[in-house]
């Protein structure tokens, strides 16, 4: 079986992680799936999951994408991050634009365009 | 067009007094003592309560003497027909003439509006003008705190819904996530089973996706007005800007529409979206065009002031339609709310411009009277960097 591109989607609403998930999934690609920042990062330093790309949501419990951002760009600086946010619940800041001058190398807005956000993944491996 | 400012005209113009006594020998007492103070006013006089209504609601006056018994009324009834209770306004200052002793009449006045008193036994030069001049600053006082309390009440609202906006934006966002990737599913389903067992489903999902579609605008429009917009700011030459911004204008508006653009020559430019500031202006514009069916002017000016004690450029766009009563005056930055007939508008036009402003650290009010016109003032901070030639640019 060939190398397949490993993704960790992070994303605190389930069923967004799902549907994320399946559709990156049938696009040919290795995916895990981690419900928070803490999550995540426990999971790559465990090396339970070794993904070159790193989806996460912006707002979420427990550890907030942003500082997922920071601490992987510090630790795995290999990897390659794709911010995915919907605005912020109660105030207005532009998160996505805070995630790329923290380090993430793209930023998508939701509702995601999965298409657009294949070809993103596709793109950091060309 | 734009309303006189607050208090009514104060220099160069006359001041306009209304004496509303029966007593001829009062009324001529005022108006010498007016007159001789070299006041420049003109005084105007009723003898009955009814007749000082009528003046009263047909013309402004820049202070009102009454007087407590009136051969129709009481004065402090008259007071009542024009005391705004609620917000604590009167349409002008008035002084009340008072007879000897009349403390429970003065206390009264004073409950019922009225700025100040004078004993009728006392008119005297000193007494008259010293009671205009202190009616007329309590009255500025109270009109100036209550514009201030509702400019406050006002953005604590439009705050809250701008919370409330977000919020909603953030988890429909997500929904809408779920809803578009698993139609990005079906079809991909869809796609691997013979067309004409799928021919029944195809269209459910395209209907599925176009409404998901057109929600995902929705929230989009509603970010814009939370302030949560992309902006591609540049440095912006606002008199360019604008001529550009009319140029598209005098085709979208149609003939009737007298359209007139004034900009100050080298005004400091504005770090602003271009694109965005030119649909503002052309939203603003369009319903400016919607408010004088029967034709008029749009005047749209640009100029440098001083606006919270920062450097503003301030455009503003003045048409001569039909205005609007103050509770619509009050709302339309609201989103969702609309004069519009049903299916007409969607009322996110300016809530979307709002947000922009809002955004682009500037500030958007709106004048109006029924029958007189609206202005919209926008001001844009002035950028600390001069105009480079690379960066003349407008939006294309």
């Amino acid at each position: 079986m060939p190398h397949r591109t490993s993704i960790l989607i992070v994303d605190d609403e389930d069923q967004v992680r799902d549907v994320l998930c399946e559709n990156l999934a049938e696009c040919g690609f290795k995916v895990d799936v981690a419900a928070d920042g803490q999550q995540a990062l426990s999971m790559i330093d465990a090396g339970t999951c070794a993904p070159q790309v790193v989806i996460t949501d912006i707002i979420m419990p427990r550890k907030e994408g942003l500082e997922v951002i920071m601490e992987l760009r510090r630790r795995h600086p290999a990897i390659r991050l794709i911010a995915i946010s919907g605005g912020g619940r109660t105030k207005s800041a532009d998160f996505l634009q805070l995630a790329k001058k923290l380090g993430a190398d793209a930023v998508l807005p939701k509702p995601l365009d999965i298409d657009q956000l294949e070809k993103t993944v596709r793109s950091f491996l060309a | 067009m734009v309303k006189e400012p607050l208090g009514g005209p104060r220099v160069a113009e006359r001041l306009q007094v209304l004496v509303i006594d029966d007593d001829a020998t009062d009324r001529m007492a005022i108006r010498r003592h007016l007159l001789s103070a070299a006041l420049n006013s003109d005084v105007h006089e009723a003898d009955t309560g009814a007749a000082g209504i009528a003046l009263l609601r047909e013309r402004r006056f820049d202070c009102v003497f009454v007087d407590y018994r009136l051969p129709d009324m009481e004065g402090t009834s008259l007071l009542q027909v024009f005391y705004d209770i609620a917000n604590d306004q009167m349409p002008a200052p008035f002084v009340m003439l008072t007879g000897q002793g009349g403390e429970e009449v003065m206390a009264e006045a004073l409950r019922w509006g009225a700025h100040d008193y004078i004993v009728k036994d006392h008119i005297t030069g000193p007494s008259v003008l010293i009671a205009l001049s202190k009616a007329r600053e309590i009255f500025d006082l109270k009109r100036a705190r209550h514009s201030a309390e509702d400019k406050l009440r006002q953005a604590q609202k439009m705050d809250a819904v701008g919370q409330l906006t977000s919020g909603i934006a953030h988890d429909f966002n997500n929904l809408l996530t779920v809803i578009l990737g698993n139609t990005r599913m079906m079809r991909r389903r869809l796609a691997e089973i013979p067309p004409a067992q799928g021919m029944a489903i195809a269209p459910k999902v395209d209907a599925v996706e176009s409404a998901a579609q057109r929600g995902a605008d929705l929230v989009r429009h509603l970010m814009v007005f939370s302030r949560q917009q992309e902006l591609k700011s540049a440095t912006v030459d606002i008199g360019a800007a604008l001529a550009h911004t009319v140029t598209l204008l005098e085709r979208t508006l149609g003939k009737g529409i007298n359209l007139v653009l004034t900009a100050e020559q080298g005004m400091r430019p504005v770090h602003v979206d271009a694109t965005l500031l030119e649909n503002a202006v052309i939203n603003v514009s369009v319903n400016a065009r919607d408010a004088m069916p029967q034709g008029g002017t749009l005047t749209i000016s640009a100029r440098p002031v001083v606006f919270n004690d920062i450097s503003h450029v301030l455009i503003s766009i003045a048409d001569t339609g039909t205005g609007m009563p103050e509770h619509v005056r009050e709302r339309i930055f609201e989103p969702f709310f609309t004069t519009k007939p049903a299916g007409e508008g969607t009322g996110l036009g300016l809530a979307m411009v709002y947000g922009f402003i809002r955004q682009t650290g500037g500030h958007i009010e709106v004048d109006s009277e029924a029958g007189r016109g609206t202005t919209f003032r926008i001001y844009l901070p002035q950028a600390r960097e001069p105009l480079t030639n690379k960066e003349v640019n407008h939006a294309t």
